[in-house]
């Protein structure tokens, strides 16, 4: 094999190494999100972009913060005095229909007639680099 | 196992406090907190370093990452007032040698309190008893 040859293939194996990079990524966050505790509905949506000097897996959709970040929390009786909420916070017989509020009591809240679980972070994300990290030589191997 | 979260939660706990003695500062998620501002320091994930690992499979450093939200309920300012505290606290992290990976405004469940988050990542080497204390070694990449 003469250099311009190695050059060529080495090219080569490196665009289909960040493809299955990437593309594994992207099968490891469709799987955390799918084990994600939400409210059942398909609440992120996992794509990739590839592009000969790396690629990015991007997770879109209206649960994707809360999942990955966790709910945060609520304003107590104590400490200073919160800002006045810029909706009308609602009994447990909140419809679901309605528009944003949430039932600080009942673990859910409201946006766009949408419900959303009160959670602690899950980091899907988060765990698909760890993942990725673990596995990049075994990607590797399949290319190199 | 390398478990140095008590010591990560210590450090920041001290320097937020020092600056803002009526915060609250927990090391796990809570959903109302005793007082605002209110800090969490929570260790995320937390697993062998398996390149150091020898024969006899012993863990001898730990990958770490650590998640800091940091929550102000002020009716005017609480954007200030968050970035000031994790200013401290990136400090306080920093000062360990862990490296910050993102930092980020993020949506909380009450939309009347501003939050924000940052996320920490650093290698743990085993620790080592000198006099009464456990000393640990963290390496930066």
């Amino acid at each position: 094999m003469t250099i311009d040859q190695y050059r060529e293939q080495f090219s080569k194996n490196w665009e289909e190494f960040i493809r299955d990079f990437i593309e594994t990524g992207a099968e490891i966050a469709n799987r955390n999100f799918s084990h994600s505790q939400y409210d059942g509905d398909a609440v992120a949506e996992v794509t990739t972009e590839v592009r000969p000097d790396g690629g990015r897996i991007i997770a879109t959709g209206d649960g994707v913060s809360f999942i990955e970040f966790g709910a945060g929390i609520e304003a107590g009786t104590t400490g200073q005095t919160p800002v006045e909420a810029p909706y009308e916070i609602k009994p447990w017989s909140w419809s679901e229909t309605m528009g944003t509020g949430y039932g600080a009591k009942h673990g859910y809240w409201f946006h766009n007639g949408k419900k959303y679980y009160s959670q602690t972070p899950t980091g899907a994300m988060q765990d698909t680099s760890i993942e990725l990290q673990q596995t990049i030589r075994q990607i590797a191997g399949r290319h190199f | 196992m390398i478990d140095i979260e008590n010591k990560v939660l210590s450090v920041v706990r001290e320097a937020v406090l020092a600056q803002y003695p009526h915060a609250s500062v927990y090391g796990e998620y809570v959903e109302v907190p005793d007082s605002f501002p209110c800090v969490t320091v929570v260790e995320d994930t937390n697993y062998t370093y398996v390149y150091s690992k020898d024969e006899q499979v012993d863990e001898h450093h730990a990958d770490v990452q650590y998640a800091v939200n940091v929550y102000s309920n002020l009716k005017t300012g609480a954007k200030l007032e968050a970035r000031a505290i994790l200013k401290i606290a990136d400090d306080a992290m920093q000062g360990m040698k862990f490296w910050r990976t993102m930092t980020r405004q993020v949506p909380n469940v009450d939309r009347t309190i501003y939050r924000v988050i940052a996320r920490y990542h650093a290698i743990v080497g085993e620790p080592k008893q000198v006099g009464d204390d456990l000393v640990y070694q963290i390496y930066q990449r």
